[in-house]
């Protein structure tokens, strides 16, 4: 079952604070949304509790939003 | 040689009285108004007990305020400590017991205000709006006669276990690194500068209110905790030519980035505070057309001792020693090791500190008989070019700011649920972060719920910086033969 923007969402609950999580545009930049780098390593290490996955570097500069984030875990979780 | 107030700034101002110094929150100063607010704020401060010999805590945010109360103080002959101006009242008790200053300055309603009321310190509520009623209505002082060996700026850094240590940086200093640290970034008068880096730490202090100034170029000051996306803007606005920020700023810009937005005006990108992720530094610079400038400095050396700038910058690499700055690796015994071996980092020049204050059991401990400060950093040399590897001690940065690992773990174990707590460095998608290794009393389960509440209950106790992201459980702490726990081990091994 492939995962949706609104799953991660449920994902990065404790992550991100619910006043920013609950207004996110899935399809616009989250760090142009209230996300902080505190809030992106958060989700990262939420990422790997959930679905086993490592976000890397060059990934961190390349996942802009949710929407990106929900395509990438897929296709990783394909992968492997 | 003088009060480097009136030489590198006051007596330079006649160039270019009408030029922009300073825009914050859709404000502007000009040179000539920030020159009589600082002769005002000097007259404010030594009316108030703070004056040669004495100490002003300042806690103000980066602003015109800061600005002015910091040259203001020094100008009167007072020694100026700024501190971070986002702690929790308890770590402004801890600065005044330990700086034992005459005045506190902050924002009113400020909680370093209310520590300085409960010291017993006499305290000064200043922002942007109270300062020029305040800088006018004050006799102007006339600037002290300095010496080279004056004391003119306290910074408080602090060790494994979190106690501030205090380092003196005297009116010296600044003249060297004016004209050093001058010399390597080369700011022009027509430059734009903004450092996300808070004046109250070295690296803010000396891009934003010492090079700025001294060349007649404009310094752009955002009072806010930095952001990606007020950061892009302000960026956009104001027309910045010279950006100065820390790694996870960078990599968040790029990530609240559209591509829509061209930041045309940059022609100086600085990253510093941390190793730049290979990542970062492509993807900035495919995004701006510009390659990244480097710098290494510690608090203790006051501003960067190795540097490098385009086209010489390499990813992951610091850079050489920025004349007359000597830096060195050394073995064990302190000897210079040969190319390519990794060793303690050793830095000398004109404007490392010559101690801790009061603390000569610290001070003993970071400098060899030659007199080179140990910086706590593994490096290693190759062509004369200077790598960072890592820490000799448990201290690590997260998001460009030092965490004290102790602290933290201090904070977790005041929670009923923890039984023992290791916390160490970490990384994820090429942002450092803080993580907490635990071991749970009665043989509970760290489940997410658990995780959330140790969150928030080191959040209620920590500076925002030393929060723990993520919390691991362990069965048992790996402990060395005498007890002491491997946090090496942990970092590398989870």
């Amino acid at each position: 079952m492939s995962v949706t923007a609104a799953d991660l969402k449920k994902v990065f609950a404790k992550a991100v604070p619910a006043d920013v999580m609950a207004k996110i545009d899935p399809a616009q930049p989250m760090a142009a949304q209230g996300v902080d780098s505190l809030a992106i390593t958060a989700m990262a290490v939420a990422l790997q509790h959930a679905y086993g996955v490592t976000v890397t570097p060059e990934d961190g500069v390349r996942l802009k939003t949710l929407n990106d984030v929900a395509a990438w875990v897929n296709t990783v979780k394909a992968a492997s | 040689m003088g009060n480097c107030v009136s030489r590198l700034f006051l007596d330079l101002i006649p160039q270019w009285p009408d030029r922009l110094a300073a825009r914050c929150r859709d404000e502007s100063l000009s040179y000539a108004e920030l020159g009589r607010l600082v002769r005002g704020m000097g007259g404010v401060v030594r009316s108030l007990g703070a004056g040669p010999g004495s100490c002003v805590l300042l806690a103000s945010p980066d602003s015109f305020s800061f600005l002015a109360g910091f040259w203001g103080c020094i100008l009167g002959g007072a020694v100026a400590a700024p501190v971070n101006s986002r702690l929790p009242q308890d770590d402004y008790s801890v600065c005044i017991a330990e700086i034992r200053p005459s005045l506190v300055v902050a924002p009113p309603g400020h909680c370093a205000l209310e520590a300085a009321r409960e010291a017993g310190v006499a305290a000064l509520a200043l922002d942007d709006a109270s300062l020029p009623g305040l800088a006018e209505g004050a006799a102007p002082v006339s600037p002290f006669p300095s010496q080279a060996d004056d004391v003119a700026l306290l910074l408080v850094t602090s060790g494994t276990t979190g106690h501030p240590k205090v380092v003196p940086h005297t009116q010296a200093h600044f003249f060297a690194v004016a004209e050093h640290i001058g010399n390597f970034m080369g700011l022009r008068a027509d430059d734009v500068v903004l450092c996300s880096a808070k004046m109250s730490h070295a690296y803010g202090l000396f891009m934003s209110l010492l090079l700025p100034l001294q060349v007649g170029a404009t310094v752009v000051l955002d009072p806010d905790k930095p952001s990606a996306p007020r950061t892009l803007e302000l960026l956009v606005r104001e027309k910045v030519s010279v950006l100065a920020s820390v790694p996870a700023l960078f990599g968040l810009m790029l990530l609240a980035l559209e591509d829509t937005v061209r930041l045309d005006s940059l022609r100086l990108c600085m990253s510093s505070g941390e190793a730049l992720p290979e990542a970062v530094h492509a993807a900035w610079q495919e995004a701006t057309g510009l390659e990244m400038w480097s710098g290494y400095g510690a608090t203790e050396t006051m501003t960067f001792v190795i540097g490098s700038r385009p086209p010489e910058t390499q990813p992951g690499k610091a850079g050489r020693a920025i004349p007359p700055y000597e830096a060195v690796v050394l073995d064990a015994d302190n000897r210079p090791a040969p190319s390519g071996v990794p060793g303690h980092l050793g830095i000398r020049g004109p404007t490392v500190m010559t101690g801790y204050r009061n603390a000569p059991q610290w001070t003993r401990k970071v400098f060899t008989p030659d007199g080179f400060y140990l910086t706590g950093d593994m490096a290693v040399e190759e062509d004369g070019v200077f790598t960072i590897l890592g820490r000799m001690d448990d201290m690590f940065k997260a998001g460009g700011l030092w965490v004290s690992p102790v602290r933290v773990e201090n904070a977790l174990l005041s929670h009923e649920a923890v039984a023992q707590c290791a916390v160490t460095g970490g990384a994820a998608a090429g942002f450092s972060l803080v993580r907490a290794h635990v071991v749970l009393k009665d043989g509970r389960e760290l489940d997410d719920a658990l995780r959330a509440k140790l969150r928030e209950h080191a959040a209620a106790r920590l500076p925002e910086s030393m929060i723990p992201t993520d919390i691991v459980q362990l069965e048992a702490l790996p402990l060395t033969a005498s007890g002491k726990v491997k946090r090496y081990k942990l970092k590398h091994g989870a």
